[in-house]
């Protein structure tokens, strides 16, 4: 997971950010889950999107709620 | 509106739910949510309490279950009105007496028979329509889909959308709404709750590993991915369901359409079914009391008439005369069998159950208030308890089944809830603790709650001592939040519920563990039900009676049990020396220790002394006075003359509950029923506040009455003092019977009583090893195990001599004991390798009856038979059979390992003269040291416990057994700390003690374990 540096947010829904330099906007949300990780080792409770970009790019982000942090997880060549 | 959940899963779900049906209640009117169902798996147990907690907070409660239909998928089935509940408990029980116990299923068949009266939801991701589509098998689906509509209609059949946040969500409904819109069915929406809060994740995912027996590490595809499945706020689901609007729309229109089912405490009372004819219940119950008094009272029965018609109109009043025929045709029937049996607790309360010959106890002489067992005022259902032989109980219960039939009659369950061992046992495991520390741990728990063990870490050393002690408290916290929570159904040992209509119709019924049919509710809620209980409870100690008194009568046909005398002088002079090891009852060190200090001379001492150590009245310094006042050391001083006749059996202490109704009766006036609620209010420590009320009430009614307000204001402060450790004189009085005369037993047929007492085991205070000290102490000679002489219980053989069964050997049934006496051959078995031959026995088995010495009378070389058996020996290979005869010691070792006690002789007697030469006294010689003397000992170790003190402190008690008796010790709060973990969790069960000799035993001073030396063999097992 590689955080991200800047990540556009409405109502707590991500509509765009940066990935490589590039600005990405989110066309689509394909899906939308909820991740409490390895909870007894202190792991926080991460939610994830897997998203739709500009030129049919899929990336999955994934975001810490309570802290706001945001990573990539996976990118779909 | 408020919110709706119609998917919510309590613990009731075992393992698959975290909250009880009151937290859910509870959270549900914290996020206003107006209705919520209760869904457990197969399951209703959860549904009194929560019907009960919803009426309180005004929230709609809605009865449903979540079932699986063959092997497709789950279906959560709702009760959408009262008459449709009986179709949900019949459906239920079809499934669950027609499947494998833990894998219940409903077939179509089923469904299709009790299902049209109830709504269908379709279930999480575990559901009949997700399933098969998750798992590829869309084409099953339009049928599954026809089939439901066939059944519920497209009116009662919801498409269920579960807000979960799970991967894959999106497409799922997308799926689900095609296959609404298709079929035209409404789509509803659910949280598929499992839990209150979202802070409840985490014991969830642990009850998950439990049930699933892996480590919280591991991964499976059980494991929850997300802690969404908690009550969430309406406005969640609503967001969350944004695409679907008409799933909240129908959901809360669905809300508006259900009703609670109206089905607490609606009476399903049995009706007697033998009445002769012409005669209503309530008249051949007064013409049976009345026969019955006639039989109790002879010339004296005109005196209890109007207790007798006091007693029936209430009875009377409340509904419960077929009740007291239905338990009084049990006595009958237990009577007529030979089934020994008693009436105990507050039943004995009651003079018409004495006359019905269901109680022994003579409540209108020992003036018993009736209204301590049930009053107008109180509304609840009676219960009464019946002791029979516990080996011929289930005879008792196949009478009641087969006279009221199946239907009508089930054992009632019990939930097993978590308590601080097995919650460290189950919670250690799945995160990883090693098996050893666990159980090392669990049994070295102290009788504490967990908040207490964790606040008081550093005081208790045998906890103290492990060296990741934060891992472990970490560990205790987890088991905090999951103690209470039920973790499987049981069965009720006693308990049968009897019910007019079909059982079906007011609860579910499943198959037991042990193969019986049980119904889902435990004692407390079967009351809310609507339900009577009869508790026909096993107790050993009349099969030990039975037995000992069948043999007494063998040699004296004379003899009659039933009629001992109360005042038999050795009975008691025996008892006044704590010589009691044995007596029912009265065997514990702590009332060994008050008979030598009360010297118990009559029948109320007994029954003053089995009220008097309990923990109340010890924690409550009630014992000390008793004392004094018994022996004339202090004076016997009432508040009030009225108060005598009340409180003089008991020296004017307020021992019993019954003394307590009979004050604010005689003083204040209250209605005996209104008299018992204030008891009651006292027993269960209220509010400051109540109290002050119920002082003033009294005060009040008392000064009205010509009592000064000082006195009332000081009677008043007796009672609150004693009300909450007061016993119940009636239960008291009813086991003093048994205790009398069981000492009775000990005193005047001790080999007769002993062979009972072994032949019940397991019961009472003491092991095996104990008894057998204590018979030998008293002169009866004990014979081992003889594979041609031993029966396979223990027997009296000529000249009284004692001796052991087969059946005392581990592993042992008693078919297989059984079996190696029929099947002995004229002139005896000479051979281990015979019997190898004729009867299926295992090679362990078989090695451990030459191990205990079964065949020392043929063959003493007992390692040469097992080399025989399965060894050299037995290869032929040898010019010389190997044999070599055992040494005493290596002989006690399998005694212990296989039997759990000395056959010959007790752990200790072996290492005698070495002790001897090392300054160790016998417990025997350390009972003859002066008080304050020094003295030290070796004994085994046994049940050291860490009962409650009135400081709070951690204080052990145990008792250490040799060859020549018991010692009982104390270990005080300060030495505890640095020897208490000698005696819990994994110890070596030889321990060393010094310590002062006191009058109820040794005060410890040291403690060390104490090995056996070169020669030994080791520990002997725990």
């Amino acid at each position: 997971m590689k955080p991200l540096e800047k990540v556009w947010v409405r109502s707590q829904v991500p509509y765009a950010f940066v990935w490589r330099q590039q600005y990405v906007s989110i066309v689509r949300v394909m899906d939308y889950w909820r991740d409490i990780g390895e909870w007894w080792r202190g792991e926080p409770e991460l939610w994830f999107w897997r998203i739709q970009g500009q030129k049919d790019s899929v990336f999955e982000l994934a975001c810490n709620p309570q802290t706001h942090q945001w990573w990539m997880f996976h990118v779909y060549d | 509106m408020g919110g709706v959940e119609f998917h919510a899963h309590s613990a009731f779900s075992f393992l698959a739910g975290a909250s009880t049906p009151r937290q859910l209640v509870v959270e549900a009117f914290r996020q206003d949510i107006k209705t919520l169902a209760l869904t457990d798996t197969f399951r209703l147990s959860g549904v009194p309490t929560f019907l009960e907690a919803a009426s309180e907070v005004g929230i709609k409660a809605i009865v449903g279950a979540e079932i699986v239909v063959e092997d497709l998928g789950q279906l959560v089935l709702l009760v959408p009105r009262t008459e449709a509940y009986a179709d949900l408990t019949r459906l239920l029980t079809e499934a669950l007496l027609n499947s494998p116990r833990k894998q219940p299923r409903v077939r179509w068949e089923t469904l299709e028979r009790y299902g049209r009266n109830l709504v269908a939801l379709t279930g999480d991701r575990q559901g009949i329509i997700a399933r098969p589509w998750l798992e590829g098998r869309r084409a099953e689906i339009p049928e599954i889909t026809a089939r439901l509509i066939d059944i519920f209609g497209t009116n009662n059949l919801f498409i269920e959308l579960t807000v979960n946040y799970l991967p894959g969500d999106r497409l799922i409904f997308q799926f689900l709404d095609h296959v609404a819109e298709s079929t035209h069915l409404p789509l509803v929406a659910t949280g598929a709750v499992r839990y209150a809060r979202k802070e409840d994740f985490g014991l969830f995912d642990l009850m998950t590993c439990i049930r699933t027996g892996q480590r919280v590490e591991e991964v499976g595809p059980e494991r929850y991915l997300n802690a969404e499945n908690y009550l969430k706020p309406w406005n969640a689901m609503v967001s969350a369901l944004g695409s679907w609007p008409e799933a909240i729309r129908n959901t809360q229109a669905l809300a508006e359409r259900l009703e609670t089912p109206d089905i607490l405490r609606k009476p399903h009372y049995p009706k007697y079914p033998d009445l002769p004819s012409g005669q209503g219940s309530e008249r051949y119950l007064a013409a049976l009391v009345k026969q019955g008094a006639q039989k109790r009272y002879g010339t004296h029965v005109a005196q209890v008439q109007s207790r007798i018609r006091h007693e029936l109109s209430i009875i009377r009043d409340m509904g419960f005369t077929d009740y007291f025929l239905v338990v009084w045709d049990v006595a009958r029937f237990a009577r007529r069998a030979g089934i020994r049996f008693a009436g105990r607790g507050s039943a004995a309360d009651s003079v018409v159950a004495y006359c019905l010959g269901i109680t022994d106890v003579d409540a209108y002489s020992r003036q018993l208030l009736f209204e301590r067992f049930m009053s107008r005022e109180r509304q609840e259902t009676p219960d009464i308890d019946i002791d029979f032989d516990a080996k011929r109980r289930d005879e008792v219960a196949e009478y009641v089944r087969q006279k009221y039939g199946a239907d009508h009659v089930a054992q009632v369950a019990t939930y097993q809830t978590f308590r601080a061992r097995l919650a460290v046992r189950e919670l250690g495991k799945v995160l990883g603790f090693p098996p050893g520390e666990l159980d090392a741990l669990a049994k070295s728990l102290p009788e504490l709650s967990i908040d207490e063990m964790v606040s008081r870490w550093d005081e208790i050393p045998e906890l103290r001592q492990y060296p990741d002690s934060e891992r472990l408290k970490l560990m205790l916290n987890w088991a905090r939040t999951i103690v209470g929570l039920p973790r499987h159904i049981g069965t009720h040992l006693g308990g049968l519920v009897l019910s007019q209509e079909s059982l079906d119709s007011v609860s579910p019924r499943e198959w037991s563990e042990k193969g019986i049919q049980i119904i889902q509710f435990d004692k407390r809620d079967i009351e809310l039900m609507g339900l009577l209980k009869l508790d026909l409870l096993s107790l050993r100690t009349f099969t030990a009676i039975d037995m000992t008194v069948k043999e007494i009568e063998a040699q004296d046909p004379n003899f009659d049990y039933e009629r001992l005398s109360h005042s038999d002088e050795a009975t008691y002079q025996r008892l006044d020396q704590g010589d009691a090891i044995g007596v029912f009852q009265l065997e514990s060190p702590a009332q060994r220790s008050l008979a030598q200090r009360l010297h118990p001379d009559r029948w109320e001492d007994i029954v003053a002394s089995l009220a008097l150590i309990r923990p109340g009245p010890i924690k409550g310094n009630m014992v000390e006075p008793f004392i004094a006042r018994r022996q004339g050391l202090e004076p016997v001083t009432y508040l009030h003359p009225e108060l005598e006749p009340i409180l003089s059996k008991t020296y004017g202490v307020v021992l019993f509950q019954e003394q307590v109704i009979a004050i604010a009766s005689t003083l204040a006036g209250f209605s005996p029923g209104e008299a018992d609620a204030l008891r009651r209010v006292m027993t269960h420590g209220r509010s400051h506040e109540t109290m002050q009320q119920l002082g003033e009430k009294f005060k009040q009614k008392a000064t009205a009455r010509g009592i000064t307000s000082d006195v009332a204001e000081a009677v008043f402060q007796q009672m609150v003092g004693y009300a909450s450790y007061g016993f119940n004189e009636a239960h008291a009085a009813a086991f003093a019977e048994t205790a009398y005369r069981t000492a009775y037993l000990l005193e005047h047929h001790p080999r007769e009583y002993f062979l009972g007492l072994l032949n019940a085991e397991p019961l009472g205070y003491y092991p095996i090893d104990v008894l057998l000290v204590e018979a030998r102490r008293r002169g009866i000679a004990i014979k081992a195990i003889d594979i041609n002489q031993s029966q396979a219980c223990a027997t009296l053989e000529s000249e009284g001599v004692l001796r052991i069964g087969f059946s005392f050997m581990r592993g042992f049934g008693k078919e297989l004991a059984d079996a190696l006496v029929v099947h002995r051959p004229v002139g005896g078995w000479q051979h281990p390798s015979q019997i190898q031959e004729r009867l299926a026995i295992k090679q362990d088995q078989l090695n451990a009856l030459v191990q205990v010495g079964a065949f020392d009378e043929v063959a003493p070389d007992r390692e040469g038979l097992l080399l025989d058996l399965s060894g050299a020996n037995r290869l032929g290979f040898l010019t010389q059979r190997l044999q070599r005869v055992w040494g005493r010691q290596e002989k006690m070792l399998w005694d212990y390992k296989i039997c759990g006690f000395g056959q010959h002789e007790q752990w200790m007697e072996p290492w005698r003269d070495e002790l001897k030469r090392t300054g160790y006294a016998t417990t025997d010689e350390l009972k003859n040291l002066s008080i304050g003397k020094m003295g030290r000992t070796v004994g085994y170790l046994i049940r050291p416990h860490r009962p409650p003190t009135r400081s709070g402190r951690l204080v052990v008690f145990f008792s250490l057994l040799d060859e020549t008796g018991i010692l009982e010790a104390r270990l005080s709060s300060a030495l505890y700390q640095k020897f208490g973990h000698w005696l819990f969790g994994r110890v070596h069960p030889i321990l060393a003690v010094s310590g002062r000799m006191q009058p109820q035993g040794m005060e410890i001073r040291s403690i060390a374990p104490w090995n056996t030396k070169p020669s030994a063999m080791g520990s002997p097992p725990q």
